[in-house]
């Protein structure tokens, strides 16, 4: 699995970037190109999904992908897609289609859900069976404290909890391959047994340690995306992060963002902040993919952003080099970058 | 409190009904307001000689404890059972925390603190003015500069003793040679101590020391033995990569087995996974470096094996340890090549700077007239290929000698030639005591005579009798073996019965 994303990646990336962009994808690293990348290459939905993945490990599997000549580089360094790695694509085309990452939107909140889910089981079952003491499997403070609330809070008999859990995973389970479905089980720890780590199951399952992570958190992103849509499923609700949605942007930009709705103006918020114009007009973008209230046209005027888009539809590309040279010199780049990410929002 | 209390309020907190040997004489004269310095080997329940008198005494018991991994366990522990007025102040606490922390230190029973965290002014100060019980010193041996795991920063602890108003002190090792016991007592200037030592010496040990001629001997060796003895296992390695290397070998080899690595690298999600699974019976061999082990209370792991001879005596003993905590037989098995010595002789490397590189940053710090220390690590970190073990201890020679005083440099009091002096001379006794103890074990390893009795030598006038065979030297023989060997049972499940079973339906 993780090699297909890294091929789907790879694909849309079009030979204009390095793999290193998508190695700050997975992770999701906050920076304005990341975040700009992922949009205009339409790849959010793998933003952030493996912020655990080492840089040593990713370089790994990207030999791997070189050996097998599924890709190769071009003289700038970028990366592509050959022919053969066409091919591996196309047969497993079908494949994307059970993938249920929103990791820009959800990344975050999904990563709380899956350790509070794990949590919450070990918890449960051990309680169940009265066995009171039990080192928590999930060492995380934040995660350990939102397990302890909802405990708090439920009204219910363990007994009856986990029958009713049992209920809901056996429904949403039942949209996997079995083999999926067993990784996801195997992962999980109860008092019947400590689950295995990502490794183990690679080896027994025959994939990498990243295709047994992606399955895992593919299956946790479809039950938390299945929540999101409404879906009535009572305890695995309990489990899903109260927190607001953290904004995507990067703390720098937020505080632009502050001064921007108090009205000054790009020259004068980098005077204010003492950082170049340049910066604070990638704030800017950065912004522009998020918020919706501020006045756009003072920055690039709608006939302007128009031409933009048109141009940018009929070259087929988001090399920026490119855009400029066949538009009007007075447009600039920071035009450009804003009118693409106007077309997200 | 009378002796039956003592084990009502042990099975009360800890759940045990009675007392494992050397634990309850320790408690009493802790409670009689003694000061103890106890010597109990790895595995006999030393923090309960401290956790216990936290539950039912008033005011607060500081542990002084060098490992942040085992303290947070220990607090993890105690929470477990229900104890909930502990903590652990270490680094890792954000400032908020911390602040909390120090304005409720009273209502802890138990505070568990890095000898780093001791030296924070304002933590002492509310540490004196707390009402401090006892002040326990874990691992106690770190004092000694003769101890196999010295640490600089418990040299201060006498100093912040007596800030505390010297409350009853409770000195507490596994592992200190006569020498070292000596030493701890003479730097804590401990007057009228109950001393309590126990025999160090493991009766239901077997050692057996298999020289090979060529290293991939060890690996078939330590297969052979495996699948003949399907027992819990340890096998330690000295290196990281040879750990996975190995266990990775042995899993082809041994289809049966289940098998594991453990090692600094792995992160707290895979730490916690391979710790709770080999305890739990998941797994039967762990392939591990000296990371593993700390904190683990396994009691039926049969066979301890070295792939590689440790550094010193010391960790040896404390790494056969761990096997057989029931007092069931066990076995140690240890592995040599001769080329194997070069590989305890590179670790002291990686720990000591060499001169070298002393000369060059000395330079630095002089021609440069650096102020902040910060600044120096940044560039020592940067010379050094990240060697911080290196930088901590250069760091620490700069502040006992006062060219470091409050994080800031002051090299104008000093002569560079005479500081250069001064840390050759401290790098070369180490590097000798270091290599004492390499050869002190390599003695072992090549001995003629009993195993069981050199190894004990530095500790103890005798040994007991064994119970079952003593080593390879005397009468130690394979063919008596008898380990109760483990069968792995495995189901097939469906994944609806698979999820069933995990969350206890229809059972």
């Amino acid at each position: 699995m993780f090699t297909f994303i890294l091929l789907n990646c790879i694909s849309k990336l079009n030979g204009e970037r390095t793999v290193y962009n998508i190695y700050h994808l997975l992770t999701g690293k906050k920076s304005t190109q990341t975040i700009q990348d992922s949009f205009a290459y339409q790849l959010t939905e793998y933003f952030g999904i493996y912020p655990a993945l080492k840089r040593s490990d990713f370089q790994i599997e990207v030999d791997k992908l070189d050996q097998l000549d599924y890709i190769d580089f071009n003289k700038n360094g970028y990366v592509l897609v050959t022919s053969e790695g066409n091919e591996i694509l196309a047969h497993h085309q079908k494949d994307f289609l059970q993938y249920h990452f929103q990791g820009m939107d959800h990344s975050k909140e999904v990563l709380i859900f899956a350790n509070s889910l794990i949590l919450f089981i070990q918890t449960c079952t051990h309680i169940a069976a009265d066995q009171r003491s039990f080192i928590p499997i999930i060492d995380e403070q934040e995660i350990q404290k939102h397990v302890k609330n909802i405990w708090r809070n439920i009204p219910d008999e363990p007994a009856t909890l986990l029958n009713q859990l049992y209920k809901e995973l056996l429904m949403l389970l039942d949209n996997f391959s079995t083999s999926h479905i067993h990784m996801f089980l195997d992962r999980l720890t109860s008092v019947q047994k400590i689950g295995s780590t990502y490794e183990q199951l690679a080896q027994q399952y025959h994939l990498s340690k990243h295709d047994t992570y992606c399955v895992f958190m593919n299956i946790v992103y479809f039950i938390y995306m299945q929540l999101k849509k409404g879906a009535n499923y009572r305890v695995l609700k309990l489990l899903m992060p109260q927190r607001e949605k953290a904004t995507r942007l990067t703390a720098s930009a937020k505080n632009t963002f502050l001064l921007l709705k108090k009205g000054y103006t790009i020259n004068q918020i980098a005077v204010m902040r003492q950082l170049r114009v340049n910066t604070i007009q990638d704030h800017i973008v950065e912004i522009a993919y998020v918020d919706r209230e501020v006045d756009w046209s003072v920055f690039v005027s709608e006939m302007t952003r128009q031409s933009i888009i048109n141009t940018t539809s009929n070259l087929q590309t988001n090399k920026l080099k490119e855009i400029k040279q066949s538009l009007p010199e007075e447009i600039s780049y920071f035009q450009i970058k804003l009118a693409l990410a106007l077309k997200y929002q | 409190m009378a002796t039956k209390n003592l084990e009502a309020a042990l099975q009360q907190y800890f759940g045990y009904t009675s007392f494992r040997d050397g634990q309850k004489e320790i408690i009493q004269s802790v409670l009689n307001q003694k000061n103890v310095f106890a010597v109990l080997p790895t595995g006999s329940g030393k923090s309960i000689c401290y956790q216990l008198p936290a539950m039912i005494q008033k005011g607060t018991v500081i542990v002084v404890s060098p490992l942040l991994s085992l303290m947070v366990d220990q607090v993890k522990k105690m929470k477990a059972l229900g104890m909930k007025n502990v903590i652990a102040i270490n680094s890792m606490l954000s400032i908020h925390t911390k602040k909390t922390v120090l304005k409720r230190l009273n209502s802890y029973d138990l505070i568990y603190v890095s000898p780093e965290m001791l030296q924070n002014q304002l933590l002492i100060e509310k540490l004196s003015q707390a009402n401090i019980s006892l002040f326990v010193v874990d691992e106690a041996h770190c004092i000694s500069q003769w101890g196999h795991e010295f640490r600089p920063d418990y040299l201060r602890l006498k100093e912040v003793y007596e800030k505390l108003q010297q409350p009853p002190v409770l000195a507490l090792t596994a592992t200190a040679t006569r020498e070292v016991q000596k030493d701890i007592m003479d730097t804590l200037e401990l007057k009228e101590v109950s001393t309590h030592i126990h025999a160090m010496d493991k009766p239901n040990i077997s050692f057996v020391v298999n020289k090979v001629v060529h290293i991939a001997e060890k690996t078939s060796g330590i297969s052979e033995l495996l699948q003949q003895y399907p027992v819990p296992t340890m096998i330690y390695f000295s290196s990281k990569k040879e750990a996975e290397s190995v266990c990775y070998e042995l899993q082809q080899k041994l289809s049966s087995l289940r098998i594991a690595y453990y090692h600094g690298d792995l992160d707290t999600d895979d730490r916690l996974l391979i710790q709770q699974q080999f305890m739990a019976n998941q797994l039967d061999v762990i392939c591990c470096t000296s990371a593993f082990g700390m904190g683990i209370d396994k009691s039926d792991v049969r066979l301890v094996i070295h792939y590689h001879m440790p550094t010193q005596i010391e960790s040896f003993i404390q790494e056969v340890g761990r096997a057989g905590r029931d007092g069931q037989p066990c076995i140690s098995v240890l592995y040599y090549q001769d080329s194997d010595i070069v590989i305890p002789r590179r670790l002291i490397d990686s720990e000591l700077p060499d001169f070298s590189l002393i000369r060059y940053v000395l330079n630095y710090l002089f021609t440069q007239s650096i102020m902040d220390v910060k600044e120096l690590e940044t560039f020592f970190l940067q010379v050094s290929d990240n060697a911080e073990t290196k930088w901590r201890f250069l760091q620490f020679q700069l502040e006992k000698i006062g060219l470091i005083q409050q994080h800031i440099c002051q090299t104008s009091m000093f002569e560079q030639e005479d500081v250069l002096k001064r840390l050759e001379t401290v790098i070369y006794q180490r590097t000798v005591l270091k290599k004492r103890k390499i050869q002190e074990m390599l003695q072992w390893v090549q001995t003629s005579g009993c195993r069981r009795k050199e190894l004990y030598k530095y500790f103890q006038p005798n040994v007991r009798t064994p119970i079952h065979m003593c080593c390879d030297h005397c009468d130690f023989d394979w063919a008596e073996v008898a380990l109760e060997k483990r069968l792995r049972k495995e189901q097939k499940w469906n994944w609806k019965d698979k999820l069933a079973h995990l969350l206890l339906q229809g059972e």
